[in-house]
């Protein structure tokens, strides 16, 4: 067991096992798998004109938005300039994955993806859903990834509240909710204050939403607050995710 | 004589031994990639349990610690954690399995739970699993052994008495 946990030989060993799982994961995942097959195919093409247009809108002012985005990103590139700020945007290669099934047990909180490291997949990249950071990859085969949710005791995140810029260490309670730790008693903390990934230790990219403050505690005699949050990602909702790549690509400034 | 007909059993029946494992494998990780069950008993670990009961010649050592490596591989658990609490469960019914054939199906089942409380609080002890939202089910969760147990070894009964004689 204390091998498995620092040897990197049996990394290999464990993604050779997950590879010699891989049918008997597709068989159990069959009545799911045939469940969503059969409730997609008979989706009345009523209500997939209805979801068309819906998506067609979605599409249209996330343009619109994306044109606004460029705007910014350009004009924060010229002002670290103005300030001579080595620091420069950067921007994160990201892959579209489909989940391929759940597994919420006691012991662990993990997906398993339909894109392995023959596809580019790495350990260690961050994953996030159309609204937030939903966890990372712990494990990869040649064609699926295990990703490890937020909502995993194991899973720590740095992280800031999106307001006050306070940073704080992020990590699973239980099924639906984070505990925020090392926020100082005497900072300004809200109901409802949003927390994002801060970026620190490099494995998760700075600014993408984490979760939202449900909960906050003032402990008898202790420095800290003890804070409760939401995820904001779909945790167990979300069919198709994002892997964000570490490789770093620097905007230019012309 | 007793050896003899042992011995013929582990030979005819190892191809039944193997699927057994592989369905009651899959059984585990169905109810938890499908129907989102997690609170069940490990039916791996009952058929363990069975044919480690019903095949007196092997100590199935090997097989409790093949199966409990697969189970941390399903769970993303730490290799090896529940390779040795099956091997501790095997081999505290190894002790008993000779009187457990004799016992009649309430005194099984109710060693069978006996034992699936042992794997409970390793677990706990070893895997330190999350029980926030769960500890109720957690802990009552070998009591469905009540009903899983006389079922599966009828069924099993089924299949090893079609192929012995």
């Amino acid at each position: 067991m204390m091998i498995d946990n620092s040897s990197s030989i049996f990394v290999n060993f464990r993604s050779l096992l997950i590879t010699t799982l891989e049918p008997i994961e597709k068989l159990a995942s069959l009545p799911v798998n045939s469940y969503k097959y059969f409730q997609q195919d008979f989706t009345s093409i009523a209500s997939l004109k209805k979801i068309n247009s819906e998506l067609k809108s979605e599409l249209f002012f996330l343009k619109a938005k994306q044109q606004r985005l460029n705007h910014f990103e350009m004009e924060v590139a010229r002002l670290n300039k103005l300030l001579r700020k080595a620091s420069q945007l950067n921007k994160y290669k990201v892959k579209l994955a489909n989940i391929s099934h759940y597994n919420i047990s006691v012991y662990s909180h993990f997906v398993s993806i339909n894109k392995g490291y023959s596809d580019g997949v790495e350990k260690n990249q961050a994953v996030i859903d159309a609204y937030g950071l939903l966890g990372i990859v712990t494990q990869t085969t040649p064609s699926t990834a295990k990703v490890q949710l937020i909502t995993d005791t194991e899973i720590q995140v740095p992280v800031r509240i999106q307001r006050t810029g306070q940073r704080g260490i992020i990590k699973g309670f239980s099924k639906d909710l984070l505990y925020l730790q090392f926020i100082s008693n005497s900072s300004s903390v809200e109901l409802g204050d949003i927390i994002e990934t801060s970026g620190l230790a490099n494995t998760y990219p700075k600014g993408y939403p984490v979760a939202k403050i449900s909960q906050i505690k003032t402990l008898k005699d202790q420095p800290y607050f003890s804070i409760f949050a939401t995820p904001i990602a779909k945790v167990y909702q979300a069919e198709n995710i994002l892997i964000i790549s570490k490789k770093l690509k620097k905007v230019k400034i012309q | 004589m007793v050896n003899k007909i042992n011995t013929l059993q582990l030979k005819q029946i190892k191809w039944l031994i193997a699927i057994s494992y592989i369905v009651s494998f899959s059984i585990d990780i169905m109810l938890n990639i499908s129907f989102t069950i997690t609170t069940t008993p490990s039916i791996t670990l009952l058929m363990l349990l069975f044919w480690t009961t019903k095949l007196l010649t092997n100590t199935h050592f090997a097989t409790a610690f093949v199966l409990g490596i697969f189970s941390d591989i399903a769970i993303n658990s730490i290799l090896g954690s529940h390779g040795l609490i099956f091997i501790i469960i095997t081999f505290l019914i190894l002790k008993v399995r000779h009187s457990f054939k004799g016992y009649p199906s309430w005194q099984q089942t109710s060693l069978i739970i006996f034992y699936l409380y042992i794997y409970q609080v390793f677990s706990w002890f070893i895997l330190n699993p999350n029980l926030i939202d769960s500890a109720v089910y957690y802990w009552l969760s070998p009591l469905s052994a009540i009903i899983i147990w006389p079922i599966l070894y009828k069924i099993m009964n089924l299949f090893t008495h079609k192929k012995i004689f």
